[in-house]
């Protein structure tokens, strides 16, 4: 969207063609960020079902027209908050937990980063770990599959240990569930305020049918391998 | 409510119209009960937000009117049924869980949980699901009868629990529960109870660690 009065003066400057598309192409990637950051607020707050394409159009300061360029509908942008909130989410964990680590550090690290983005924007936390259940299949699926790489992640710490093999099947599984209902019901009564603290009870969740709980938060204690 | 069969839900007949000499108060009951009986189906059919009265007394083969004698609004109704229901599964679960040791007592509960939610999965949704989905005070009042389930499965007496067992605790409950709805969403209702070893272990393994709880799993099992 453009002022007549900065087309004309663009004819005075002479630029040429190549950085008004260029021009054109930031612009709508300004507006996809303003959209998508509208959505992510608004399912926060009002949840899917009280998110309209009016009131994100409007909270992104953009016509709905301007939306039906960006996306086909309503579902479509909710996705997409999704998916850009999970690929921050990933990017973040890869930055800050080193490859080289300890699996069991790792898991840790893990965790740490997962809560320190929760603290950060507990708005997506919340479209990400309780709305999208509740926003229809499409977006039911990228939880699920978000979820089912989370579990894969979990995993190799069986690839690990000589005693895994005897682990229960469902272990993983169980566990990532029973971390995503921890951060669901914090989220939910107490907020995303001091998320952080909730650090050595999730490790112990996580690493204490590996370890045992004693070495889970030896990992976690002051003065530990941390 | 399929599972037991005696519960008062089970069978349920409507009452033929006209003079049929119950008294007031048991018609009244009797419609309650079919209402309690319709909103469970009628939620996990349509979801629970998505649920209108029109489809519960439908479900419930009353009238309006008769609802509201009964009920206020759907939550109402809804967590009318839901306490019927916890109930239920936690008698059952005591009644089962009347062992002198912790890991056959654990294995019978947790089995009986199984058995309920294979025999009747859609009291399995209404559950672990749809309380969920209603979010408010119903999701609230689902959070605090897991934390009593999870009391039951607990090795020593309650209140022995710190910060962290808690922690433990509820992310298995939590995760149980998810777990079973996954399956169910999954369309695997009939095996259900084949998860039992699994759960077994698990519950055991998050008090005493994998090797203890491999030794006390098999031992109880066989």
């Amino acid at each position: 969207m453009q002022y007549l009065s900065e087309r004309l003066h663009a004819t005075n400057t002479g630029k040429p063609r190549g950085e008004k598309e260029a021009n054109r192409e930031t612009v709508a990637g300004q507006q996809r960020h303003r959209l998508l950051a509208a959505t992510e607020q608004l399912i926060a707050e009002r949840g899917c079902a009280g998110t309209s394409i009016e009131r994100i159009a409007k909270q992104a300061r953009v016509s709905s027209i301007t939306f039906y360029d960006h996306f086909a509908g309503k579902e479509e942008a909710f996705v997409a908050a999704f998916d850009e909130a999970a690929t921050a989410t990933l990017g973040r964990l890869a930055e800050e937990v080193p490859a080289d680590l300890p699996w069991p550090e790792q898991v840790r690290e893990g965790l740490r980063s997962l809560l320190a983005t929760i603290a950060d924007s507990p708005e997506r936390a919340t479209m990400c770990l309780i709305e999208s259940q509740k926003g229809g299949p499409a977006l039911l699926a990228r939880y699920e599959a978000q979820f089912d790489s989370a579990v894969a992640l979990l995993s190799e710490g069986r690839l690990r240990d000589e005693a895994a093999p005897g682990l229960p099947e469902s272990l993983e599984e169980t566990t990532v569930a029973g971390i995503a209902w921890l951060l669901r019901e914090q989220l939910e009564t107490v907020g995303a305020e001091g998320i952080e603290e909730m650090l050595p009870r999730l490790v112990d969740v996580a690493l204490t049918p590996y370890l045992g709980s004693a070495e889970a938060l030896h990992l976690v204690a002051p003065g530990g391998k941390a | 409510m399929a599972a037991g069969g005696e519960e008062p839900t089970a069978g349920v007949v409507r009452l033929p119209p006209g003079r049929h000499g119950l008294s007031r108060d048991a018609v009244s009951e009797s419609q309650r009960q079919r209402l309690l009986n319709g909103v469970v189906d009628a939620v996990v059919e349509h979801g629970y937000n998505a649920t209108t009265i029109a489809q519960l007394i439908e479900a419930a083969a009353v009238s309006r009117r008769t609802f509201y004698e009964h009920f206020a609004d759907k939550e109402e109704c809804f967590l009318a049924a839901y306490e019927m229901v916890v109930a239920h599964v936690r008698d059952s679960l005591r009644e089962a869980g009347d062992l002198p040791a912790w890991p056959d007592r654990v294995r019978a509960e947790l089995a009986t949980l199984l058995r309920i939610f294979a025999a009747d999965p859609t009291i399995a949704r209404f559950l672990l699901l749809e309380s969920l989905a209603a979010g408010g005070e119903v999701a609230a009042r689902h959070r605090a009868s897991l934390r009593c389930i999870a009391e039951l499965l607990r090795p020593a007496p309650p209140g022995t629990a710190d910060e962290l067992a808690e922690a433990r605790e509820q992310a298995l409950v939590g995760g149980v529960s998810t777990l079973i709805v996954r399956r169910l969403k999954a369309g695997e209702a009939s095996s259900l109870e084949d998860l039992l070893p699994d759960l077994h272990e698990l519950v055991l393994t998050s008090y005493l660690g994998r090797r203890e709880a491999q030794r006390l799993a098999r031992a109880s099992a066989a």
